[in-house]
This record gives C-alpha cells, sequence and structure tokens, in this order.
C-alpha cells in the first residue's frame, strides 16, 4: 500500500508541472498594477474594480475585487465607506498606505502583497485588493463572503435522532461546526493547498493530545504526495491517498454529518476537510466502524446494541441472501425443510431460467432502478421506485418469467442494503453479491464460503493508513469491543479505541468514577 | 497490492471459466421422494427375493396452499419398480421420471411385514439406506400389515402427502398418547449393530390408516417374531419410563376409571448374582389425573382416593408383567432394554453372558421381574363425583 | 513510516495463541471419533484423547522455551547453530516434505468429504483446485494476515461447534457413556497413538515463536492454545458418544458430520446442518492447509533467503496440487495420512526433545541458565 503512494511519487517526478507563476513584484504605477491583474485574469466582467481619491493629495487608489466572492456589504461598510469618510489623510502615498493599514480598515484580517503571485491568489479566494497609486504594495482585505448553501439536514445521512446539522461547502462554516462542537484548544486545523489550479483549501483536523502523531505526519505526507490540478469533491483525495485503490472496499470513510466527524475527531482519527465540499474524509476506519451509524450512541444503549445487530443482520442479508437462495435451489434442496422445498419448486414450475441467471436479471434489474432513482429528481425518483419495485416486479411473476420467491429474495436484499449507514459500504456489497452469487452458482454454499474466505483474505491483508482493516477482530483488541458488536452503556466506553493507538487513551478523566 | 490483484483476477478468472455447474439442478426439476415402501413379491426362491419399491414423488403443484387451490391434480405419484437391488431400483426411477431422484427429503420407510419377518432381509436392506451419505438419519420405519405400497396411497384431506402423513401421525400420536415413540433409521442401526431387540410401529390401512401394534423384532434372530398389541406398547412405554402423557384405565368395584399419567419415574434395578435366575426389579413412580370415572364413588375422600390409588397401581404392575411375560416366553426378546442395565452395572457378569441373553442358554428366558408400583392422584378433576 | 507498529509483520502472542488450535484442528477430527471407539470402549476414549493432548502440550511446550532462548532467530538460524548447518538443512527439508504432505492430504481429504456431503458429479480436480487456489492467496499474502486469519475464523467455528452440540443435548443418551473405564491398557495405548494425528499441528511453535513480538507470557498462551483443540476434542468426542453410543460411532465414515446430520432447528428455517456445519468446517480446514503450507514456505525461505515468499508459494502450488491428486482411492489416502501423521508426530517428538536436551547442555541461547 505504501508502494502506490511512492509510484505516484515517481510519477509527480516525470510529469512537468505547467504552471503559471507570476513572481513579477507590483509596480508603483497604479495603472500598471490594475492592467497586470486584468491581464492575468484576462479582463473578466465579473473582476471589480473601483478607483477613489483620497484626502488632500488627491491619491489615487483602486478597490479591486471578484463579484460573487466577496461580502459586498463588507466592502462597502468597512471598506469604501471608511475610506471616503476619513479626514486629515496623510498627503504622501506610502503614510497614507500605513494609515489605511492601521487605521481605516473595519476588517479582522488584513495583509500585505508585493508580488503579482500574493495578490492574485486571495482575490481568487474572495479577498478585496487595495491599491494606493505610488505604493509598490498593495492591501489585501479579507472580504470572503457572498451566496452560499444554508446549512441543512444532511441527505445522504438522515438520523431519526441526531443534530440537524449538516457541513455546507464553504470551508470557514465547517470549521466552525466543528469548533462548536470541540471547544478543545487543542484542536487543530492544518491548512494545505491541493489542486495545481484550484488551489483549494484542505484542512487536516484532529485533535492533538488524542491522536497519534505518527499517524498525522503520515496523512500529511500523503497529502503532498497529491498532484492534480483541480480537486473538486473529496473523492479526489480520497482516490489519491488511500491505501489499495483496487479494493472494493472504502478505506476511508466519508460523512456530511458534523457530529460523527467530531465522534471520530475525539477517538483519535483524522478528518479532512476540502474547501467546496460537505463531504469530510474520516481515517482510518476498519470494517467495524462502517457498520456503525451515529445515533447508536444517541439512542438507549440497548437500542443502540440492537440496532447495530439488525444492521451486522442487514449486512449479511445483502451480500449473502441471493447467494443463498441460488445455492439452495440449485445444488442444496436438501437443506431446505420439506414443505418449503415443494412450494418453492411448485412456485418455480414453467420459469424458464435457472436460478442464478434468474438472480442476476432481478438483481441487475435492481441496480438498473437504483441507479435511475439516484439520478432523477426526486419526485420523479420515486415514481422509478413505483414501477421498477411493483410494476415490473408484478408483471414480470404474472408473465412467469421470474417466480414470486425470487421476487421476495430481492426485494429483501436491496431492503437491506438500504440499511447498511454508509452509501460507500453499501456500493462494495453491491459489488461483492455478484461475486457470491456466481460463486454460489458453480460450487453452492462451497463456493460461498471459499468466496468468503477470499473477502477475509483480502479484509486481513487491507490496511487503511496502517490500520489492519479487520481490527479489532483481529489483531485482536479486547477493550475496543465495547463498541463493536455491543454498544455498551455510555459510561462503560471508557477508553478511546486501542487499534488508533492515541495518547490519550482514557476518555474518562476519572475513570468513570464521580469525585 | 499488485499480488493481491494477481491472484484475485486469477482466481475470479479461473471460477468464471468453470462454469461446468457439474451438480447443478434446479429446484423444479428433481423429483422429492418422500416415502419409500419395500414389499416382497411372490419368491419362490429365498436366498435372493424379489422386491418391489414403492417411491413417492412430490408434485409441487398438487399441493393446497394458501396461492394454490390444487384443484383435482394429486400431490403425488408413486413409483414402482422391482428387482432385488434397492439401490439399482432407485437408479431405475430417473428413466421413468421426468425428474431427477431426489432422496434428501425421504422421510418414511414402510416396509411390509412379509418383508421384516425374513431373516437378515431386514437389515440388508436397511445398509442401502444407511451407506448412502445424503439421506437422513431420521427417517423413519414403520412395518405395514400386508401391502406396504397400499400404504403410500392413502390420503387424507389435510394431509395431502401420505409419507408427510404417517410421519406426522406417528410424531403427535407417540407425543400425546405415550406409545412408542416413531423409530428412525439411525436408532434401528444402534440397534442392529448392537444386536439389541426392538420394536417398531405398526400400520394397518383398513377403512383408515391407523397404528394399532408394535412390530417386535428380535436382535440375534435378526427378524420379525411378532406383534405387541397396544396394552403391550402401553406397558413397554411404562416400564421404559419415557416421559411422555399416557392415558390408562383401570378396574374399580366393577366400574372402570381413567388416569392420565403426568409424571412417570422408573429405577430399574438387577440383582445378577445367579445368572441363571436374574431378578429384575422394576420400582414405578406414577403421578397422574383422574379423567374418567365410571364410578359414583366421592373421590374427594381420602379413603376412596387411596384405593382408587393401589388399584391403579396393580392394574400397572399386572399390565407390565403380562407383557413381560409375552416378550419373555413367547417371543424371547428383550426389547426392555434390560441388557443395557446389566452391561452399564454389571460389566462383568454382562461379559460372561452377552453372548447367552436372547440366544442360546436363554438367560433372558429365566429373568424373573418384580414391579413395584406406586401411584399418586394429585389431581381429581373439576368435581368429586357424578350421580 | 507505518504509525501503527502493532500492525506490521510480526505477529502477537495472542495471534500465536490463536494459530496453534487453528493449525491443529482440521479434518482429522471429523473421523477421530470413529476411530478411538474402534480403540477403546464406550467412552472411555476421552482418556486417550486427553493424554495425547496433554503430552503434546508439554511438548509444545519444551518447544516454545528451545525457540525462545532465541529471540528473533528464525528455526533454520538456530536449528543450525544446536546440531550443525548440514544436520540442520537435513531436519528442515525432512520437515518441508511433511509439511507439504499434510497440506495436501487436508485439501485432499476436504475435497474428498464435500464431495460425498455437498457434490455428486462435480470432478475432485476441480474442488481441491479452487479450494488450493485459495489456500494459495492466503499465504502468498502476508504473514500476519495468515494468522489474523486464524484470529478470526476460529471464534466462528467453535460457536458452531457449540451450537451443534447444544441442539443435539437433547437425543445425548446418558447411558451411552456408561460402564467408565472398562478399556484395557492396550487400548488407550492404542487410542493414544490414534489421536496422534489429530495433534501434529503444534510443532509450528517451533517455527513461529521466534516472530512473535515482544513475548511476554508465551508458555501461558501456548498451553491455552493447546487446551482449545483438547478441550472441543474431548466435547466433540464426548457428544457423538452421548448420541450414537460406541458401536454406531465405530460404524460412522465421519462420525463428527453425522452429529450435526441429526440436529433439527427448532422452528425449521433449514433442514440437513450437517451441510452448513461442513462449510463451516471448511474454514477450519483452510486455516490448516494455509498454516501447513506457510510453514513450508517459512522453512524454504529460511534455507533460501534470496527466493521471494510469494515466488516459492507459486512454485510449491503445483507440486501440492499434484500430491492432492496423486492418490486414486480413499484408502490410500487414509494410509498415506496414517503413515505421514505418525512419521511427523514421532520425528518431532524426537526433534524437540533432542533440541532442548542440546540446547539445554551447550547452554546456548539467551538465558543461560536452564528454563
Amino acid at each position: 500500500m505504501v508502494r502506490s503512494i511512492m509510484n505516484r511519487r515517481k510519477r509527480k517526478k516525470n510529469s512537468q508541472p505547467q504552471q503559471h507563476k507570476y513572481p513579477q513584484n507590483l509596480s508603483k504605477q497604479l495603472t500598471s498594477n490594475v492592467n497586470n491583474l486584468k491581464q492575468i485574469l484576462g479582463e473578466p466582467h465579473d473582476l471589480k474594480i473601483r478607483q477613489l481619491k483620497l484626502g488632500e493629495g488627491n491619491i489615487t487608489c483602486a478597490i479591486t475585487y471578484i463579484d460573487g466572492l466577496v461580502d459586498s456589504k463588507t466592502v462597502q461598510v468597512s471598506i469604501l465607506a471608511n475610506l471616503e469618510n476619513a479626514k486629515q489623510l496623510p498627503t504622501e502615498g506610502k503614510e497614507l498606505f500605513q494609515h489605511i493599514y492601521n487605521k481605516l480598515l473595519s476588517v479582522i484580517h488584513v495583509e500585505k502583497g508585493k508580488t503579482l503571485d500574493e495578490i492574485t491568489l486571495p482575490l481568487l479566494s474572495g479577498s478585496t485588493l487595495l491599491y494606493i497609486d505610488g505604493v509598490e504594495t498593495a492591501l489585501i482585505v479579507d472580504t470572503s463572503g457572498g451566496e452560499m448553501r444554508s446549512i441543512e439536514e444532511p441527505v445522504t445521512e438522515t438520523l431519526i435522532r441526531g443534530p440537524r446539522e449538516g457541513f455546507i461547502e464553504n470551508l470557514q462554516t465547517n470549521l466552525a461546526i466543528i469548533r462548536r462542537h470541540i471547544k478543545d484548544p487543542n484542536l487543530r486545523f492544518k491548512t494545505h493547498q491541493t489542486g495545481r489550479r484550484s488551489k483549494k483549501n484542505l484542512v487536516v483536523a484532529y485533535v492533538d493530545g488524542i491522536v497519534n502523531p505518527a499517524l498525522v505526519k503520515e496523512v500529511e505526507r500523503r497529502l503532498q504526495s497529491i498532484d492534480i490540478d483541480i480537486v473538486l469533491e473529496s473523492g479526489y483525495v480520497e482516490g489519491w491517498i488511500e491505501d489499495s485503490f483496487l479494493s472494493p472496499f472504502p478505506q476511508i470513510m466519508n460523512s456530511e454529518r458534523p457530529d460523527k466527524v467530531v465522534a471520530a475527531l475525539m477517538q483519535g482519527k483524522v478528518a479532512i476537510l476540502l474547501e467546496g465540499t460537505p463531504f469530510a474524509l474520516l481515517m482510518p476506519i476498519n470494517f467495524s466502524n462502517i457498520l456503525q451509524s451515529a445515533e447508536d450512541r444517541y439512542e438507549r444503549w440497548i437500542i443502540g446494541t440492537l440496532l447495530r445487530g439488525l444492521r451486522y443482520f442487514a449486512a449479511f442479508l445483502s451480500i449473502f441472501l441471493p447467494a443463498l437462495y441460488v445455492s439452495l435451489l440449485t445444488l442444496q434442496p436438501g437443506m431446505l425443510p420439506s414443505m418449503l422445498a415443494f412450494s418453492i419448486a411448485a412456485s418455480r414450475e414453467g420459469v424458464p431460467f435457472p436460478p442464478l441467471i434468474e438472480a442476476f436479471m432481478m438483481l441487475f434489474t435492481m441496480e438498473l432502478l437504483q441507479e435511475a432513482g439516484a439520478r432523477l429528481p426526486q419526485t420523479i425518483g420515486q415514481t422509478i421506485g413505483i414501477v421498477g419495485g411493483l410494476v415490473i416486479g408484478e408483471a414480470a411473476v404474472q408473465a412467469g418469467i421470474v417466480s414470486p420467491i425470487m421476487v421476495i429474495i430481492v426485494a429483501l436484499t436491496a431492503i437491506s442494503n438500504f440499511a447498511i449507514p454508509a452509501y460507500s459500504i453499501a456500493i462494495s456489497f453491491r459489488i461483492i453479491r455478484f461475486g457470491f452469487l456466481f460463486a454460489s452458482g458453480i460450487f453452492g454454499l462451497y463456493g460461498i464460503i471459499l468466496a468468503y474466505i477470499m473477502v477475509n483474505i483480502h479484509f486481513v491483508n487491507l490496511k487503511s493508513f496502517g490500520v489492519p482493516y479487520s481490527t479489532p477482530f483481529a489483531p485482536f483488541f479486547k477493550r475496543d469491543f465495547h463498541d463493536v458488536i455491543v454498544r455498551s452503556p455510555i459510561h462503560q466506553i471508557k477508553d478511546r479505541p486501542e487499534y488508533l493507538q492515541p495518547q490519550d487513551t482514557v476518555s474518562m478523566d476519572n475513570q468513570g468514577e464521580k469525585k | 497490492m499488485k499480488k493481491n490483484r494477481n491472484c484475485f483476477l486469477g482466481i475470479c478468472s479461473l471460477l468464471l471459466i468453470l462454469t461446468g455447474c457439474w451438480d447443478v439442478v434446479n429446484i423444479e426439476d428433481r423429483g422429492f421422494i418422500i416415502g419409500n415402501s419395500i414389499d416382497l413379491v411372490d419368491s419362490a426362491n429365498s436366498d435372493q427375493p424379489e422386491l418391489l419399491v414403492t417411491n413417492q414423488i412430490v408434485i409441487g403443484s398438487g399441493i393446497p396452499s394458501a396461492a394454490n387451490e390444487g384443484g383435482d391434480k394429486k400431490a403425488f405419484i408413486n413409483f414402482k419398480t422391482t428387482g432385488k437391488s434397492i439401490y439399482k431400483m432407485e437408479e431405475e426411477i430417473a428413466t421413468i421420471s421426468n425428474n431427477t431422484p431426489f432422496y434428501e427429503h425421504l422421510t418414511t420407510l414402510i416396509v411390509s411385514e412379509k418383508v421384516a419377518e425374513k431373516e437378515r432381509l431386514f437389515t440388508n436392506l436397511l445398509d442401502t439406506y444407511l451407506r448412502n451419505v445424503n439421506l437422513r438419519r431420521g427417517i423413519q420405519v414403520v412395518i405395514a400389515k400386508n401391502e406396504a405400497n397400499k400404504v403410500l396411497e392413502y390420503t387424507t384431506p389435510d394431509f395431502p402427502l401420505p409419507a408427510m402423513h404417517i410421519e406426522e401421525m406417528l410424531e403427535r400420536g407417540s407425543r400425546e398418547t405415550g406409545l412408542l415413540s416413531p423409530t428412525t433409521l439411525g436408532d434401528i442401526e444402534e440397534y442392529q449393530l448392537n444386536n439389541n431387540s426392538y420394536v417398531l410401529p405398526y400400520l394397518e390401512l383398513k377403512d383408515v390408516l391407523s397404528y394399532q401394534a408394535g412390530a417386535v423384532f428380535h436382535g440375534p434372530k435378526d427378524k420379525m417374531v411378532g406383534l405387541f398389541n397396544m396394552d403391550d406398547m402401553l406397558a413397554l412405554s411404562l416400564f421404559r419410563g419415557e416421559k411422555t402423557t399416557k392415558i390408562i384405565e383401570a378396574p374399580f368395584k366393577d366400574n372402570t376409571f381413567t388416569l392420565q399419567i403426568n409424571r412417570l419415574n422408573s429405577t430399574l434395578n438387577v440383582d445378577s448374582s445367579d445368572i441363571s435366575a436374574i431378578k429384575i426389579n422394576l420400582t414405578l413412580e406414577v403421578e397422574g389425573i383422574i379423567k374418567e370415572t365410571f364410578m359414583t364413588e366421592d373421590l374427594s375422600s381420602q379413603k376412596v382416593v387411596e384405593s382408587v390409588q393401589d388399584e391403579m397401581s396393580k392394574e400397572i404392575s399386572k399390565r407390565i408383567k403380562e407383557t413381560f411375560t409375552k416378550a419373555q416366553k413367547e417371543f424371547g426378546t428383550d426389547v426392555f432394554r434390560i441388557w443395557q442395565e446389566l452391561e452399564t452395572k454389571h460389566y462383568e457378569k454382562w461379559q460372561k453372558i452377552k453372548d447367552n441373553w436372547e440366544e442360546g442358554e436363554y438367560y433372558f428366558k429365566d429373568a424373573q421381574l418384580i414391579v413395584d408400583v406406586v401411584t399418586e392422584i394429585y389431581s381429581i378433576g373439576a368435581i368429586n363425583r357424578t350421580r | 513510516m507505518n504509525p501503527f507498529p502493532y500492525s506490521d509483520e510480526a505477529i502477537s502472542e495472542n495471534e500465536l495463541m490463536f494459530a496453534i488450535p487453528s493449525t491443529i484442528m482440521g479434518v482429522s477430527i471429523l473421523s477421530l471419533p470413529r476411530k478411538l471407539a474402534l480403540d477403546t470402549l464406550y467412552s472411555d476414549g476421552w482418556i486417550s484423547l486427553l493424554l495425547a493432548g496433554v503430552f503434546f502440550a508439554i511438548l509444545a511446550v519444551i518447544g516454545t522455551k528451545v525457540a525462545s532462548k532465541f529471540p528473533n532467530q528464525s528455526y533454520f538460524s538456530y536449528a543450525s547453530t544446536l546440531v550443525t548447518k548440514p544436520v540442520a538443512i537435513g531436519i528442515v527439508i525432512i520437515q518441508i516434505i511433511l509439511f507439504i504432505g499434510l497440506s495436501a492430504f487436508s485439501i485432499r481429504s476436504l475435497a474428498y468429504i464435500s464431495q460425498q456431503y455437498l457434490f455428486e458429479h462435480t470432478p475432485m480436480e476441480v474442488i481441491s483446485l479452487s479450494f488450493l487456489l485459495v489456500v494459495v492467496y492466503a499465504v502468498s499474502g502476508s504473514r500476519a494476515g495468515l494468522f489474523r486469519l486464524n484470529v478470526m475464523f476460529l471464534p466462528i467455528i467453535l460457536i458452531v461447534t457449540i451450537i451443534i452440540a447444544v441442539f443435539n443435548i437433547t437425543w445425548i443418551d446418558l447411558k451411552n457413556f456408561l460402564p467408565l473405564f472398562k478399556t484395557d491398557m492396550k487400548g488407550y495405548i492404542k487410542g493414544f497413538q490414534t489421536s496422534f494425528e489429530v495433534y501434529i499441528g503444534y510443532s509450528i511453535v517451533l517455527f513461529y515463536v521466534g516472530l512473535v513480538n515482544k513475548p511476554k507470557k508465551l508458555t501461558k498462551k501456548v498451553i491455552v492454545g493447546m487446551s482449545i483443540p483438547i478441550i472441543s476434542y474431548i466435547f466433540i468426542f464426548f457428544v457423538t458418544i452421548g448420541i450414537y453410543g460406541n458401536m454406531v460411532t465405530a460404524n460412522i465414515e465421519l462420525p463428527s458430520l453425522g452429529l450435526a446430520k441429526r440436529v433439527d432447528i427448532p422452528g425449521g428455517i433449514f433442514e440437513r446442518i450437517d451441510t452448513i456445519f461442513f462449510t463451516i468446517w471448511t474454514m477450519a480446514i483452510f486455516n490448516t492447509a494455509s498454516m501447513l503450507l506457510d510453514v513450508a514456505v517459512l522453512l524454504i525461505t529460511s534455507i533460501f533467503k534470496q527466493i521471494k515468499k510469494r515466488i516459492v508459494t507459486f512454485i510449491l502450488a503445483p507440486i501440492i496440487y499434484y500430491l492432492v491428486m496423486l492418490p486414486q482411492e480413499i484408502h490410500q489416502v487414509q494410509t498415506a495420512s496414517i503413515l505421514l501423521s505418525q512419521f511427523m508426530a514421532y520425528f518431532t517428538m524426537v526433534l524437540i526433545v533432542s533440541l532442548f536436551v542440546i540446547a539445554s547442555i551447550r547452554g546456548v541461547g539467551k538465558n543461560e541458565k536452564k528454563s
């Protein structure tokens, strides 16, 4: 797994980065500065330039920003109004510059930029530039803002009980949400920039003192190896830094639920948040993490445990049910209770296809329906469900192409798959389900168990940032079991997961004892 | 990672290439054989008798269900073949039926009385069934009077499958009346290997199919030697202390009353000091409820109850003794499994006599039985007496 | 590099503890109750089983002691230290052959049994080839991964065995156990010898102790690891005898599987539990076969250090397949297995004791004082 990262590094050396660099310094002339800027950006119409004369010296200065990226109210009130209303301004350029920098801008974050490079990126990120004629430094005023989606309930991970907030596309807001949950000064946000052209901000979040420092180092090492021009979504990052790109199983979890991210941070994991996407990445993970829902901890522990058990069972059904059905029907009908065997045999009378083909057809149809439902607008998506599920199923049975029991099996499989909390793992289950189906079509139960062993072999060799995917089962961590199959009562979960090797192993200062 | 991929791909592609699917038979193409019956075709030469084997194959669509009215279709077909080797005959089914015969759902094996009475034949027949790994050891074996294949044609409205009907009948019957529990292929194997005597259910088809007796098999002789009637079966069950509900009636001052035995504790003690006259002490503790009386006495009185209890004890011990004598003198079979008591508690003695227990010296014939019954009536029902 | 050192190639004590029963428990136990019931009377076979188990547990502990005198050294290197290099090469080559042979034997038995129980017409070549490929896939992966597989599968196997036994409880006839202790000395010894074949996997301690990361309570773990198969064997034997009695047990080809055949699951979701039981037991056989093959690979790579593990595995695979298909009929398989396992048992026995004696006399290794 390390090797795959290394390969990418090699590739990086070979490729010639074709990046436009503008290391040139700003000139003293305001007009040439403004023209340079225009030229670089290609005179876009969303580049707004406002020139004004200041003070008694009538020094020209220019305010430039990109429309839509800035909070125009801030520009007006905190910059423009201040400048215009200012009195007793110095008459000399440099002094004026210092005066403005020190006194006139009622914006918190102001920087100075001397090269074109230094100023273009902030400009494109939503800062406002302030040029003053005769000064070869521009002021970079952070006015980023503009339109953004309001905080809504996450669509992909809905809970019955739990916070109704989800991440949005704005990084600052997302970080703030996390901060609101963890008011610990040790919470660290390390910013990186990704994408040669997109230059998106990417934040590695972790709690210092809990997290294993070697893990952070490894995450950052991998992040630095990223070399693409644009990072649209956190999936790009995931694809670059995951251990094995061949595995059908996700090795990094994504979530748009802040509470989930916070819980992971407190366990000693690392989160990566990317500008422009509500999906945060969590790492490292193991298989048991992926079947856990945030809600397990919100409900009372008995409910949490039982629901978790139900989900494990759903995962089992989702993978094995069609395969088991096929093997029972073709190779091991002796395992069915007699009367059931007879009635299945009767119901399959006249069905033209063998069970394997029948199951494959129906599962494939189900996949089509799911995909179609996901692509269509929500209102029509529901219609697809009805048309596909009910009409096609019913018609297929009526036409005698499939047996009614097959429809039940496929529906049950699909429902089980929906019960799995993470979409990324649910989709891997859908993939390996077909593998099991074929294995059972050839060898029956023997094929299923061989396929199961193979999946397990893959599991034990798979790692997520060095954590074996099969933890805490193997390598075995006894103490981690209070939150794997059984979700112990909250006051019993004293330890952070051992497989993460956190610095601070105990989540309760007093070992759960009252003072 | 590369190695994983190579292996993974290699195995996957191999699996896909190997789409021979040698054993794949679709469920609707299988002929589920649920019952077998074995009859003896008139045999002149006795060393290799000719057999008639009937295989009952289910027709799924004939079984009435919620979705499927069943209609006039029969739920089964009986295929008959004759020959000398059971296995060969079973293979022949494949040539007559359009389905692949499938034996894993075989539940009942009905053997005709005539077959059972032939020495060693029964054991040899069972060999075929035991040798096949795909057969269940839980197949129920019953003996039928006259023709066994007729039994496989008997249906009732709620049980369209005769073989299933027999299985159900035996299981329910043993649970509710406390008569002999159904005997499976596995049990018989055990008896035969140990050379034990045993009793199998005996079915008779008149107007209805009924379970009226037990067929007694003699271990060393390896054949059926006689019949136990229902009273004998009850006595046998009492002797063995089988924990099922039993109903027994006893006379009381010219009238009779019926007791339902709910708890039964039987203790067997064997005194083997004199092997030519082994003493068997059976202590039975019986607890039950009075279910039916034809008498006028008030059962609320302690005295009456006590005398009723005594009568019952006497009746039980009388019946057990009768049956014991029948088994001992008439058939010479130790179906009471007294040998087991000897083997486990008097191991050295048993080593000496085990070859002469039911044969040779016939020590079993000289054994004496002493029965001691204690009856306890713990409920007399809802009323004290009827006029 | 790796932030989580525990996930490196080194194996932990606990993993070794799991690996021991995983290697030991394989095909042999399926037929063992029959063989024991033939040698001993009534339920007395457990004594032989227990004695043999304790005997091999002691040997395993001695082996552990020897191996742990040379921490972080491969078996080959410390054997060379003890008995000179040429002798060590000879021993190791014999062991490589033995382990390859045993691995092939378990694959062959699995193919045979599955052909009996699950298939009818599927050729044995295909059954064993598919299984062998899975084994090779496992062995060609990381060694730590193999040990993790043991940790994951063993509980499943044990739980399923216990479930089968629990469902069987109603069928147990206590009279089948009686009378006790009627077997003569000869019977016990015969049973003792028969039991060898179900314990031979114990010798993996010799090879893997050197790989254990920071051993602390190694001896204890080895004892626990050895006691798992002993207890489960005795348990399986008792349940089999309790249900079938000595006579029938001795007459059934694979009594432990027959055990599952008897089960009626309440509610009747499945009939024929033996199929499921056997399917699960495939995992146990897989563990055995892959561990045995891994030992062979480990030994080969310890002699020829320049060859990569994966290449060795790929070279061994066709050899094993040839061995698997070599015997024509089941009797040949059985004879070969008895020969192999008996030879293996005595060979390892002598080897461990002599290694221990030599190590003690020459006082080599980490702890100079005799352990």
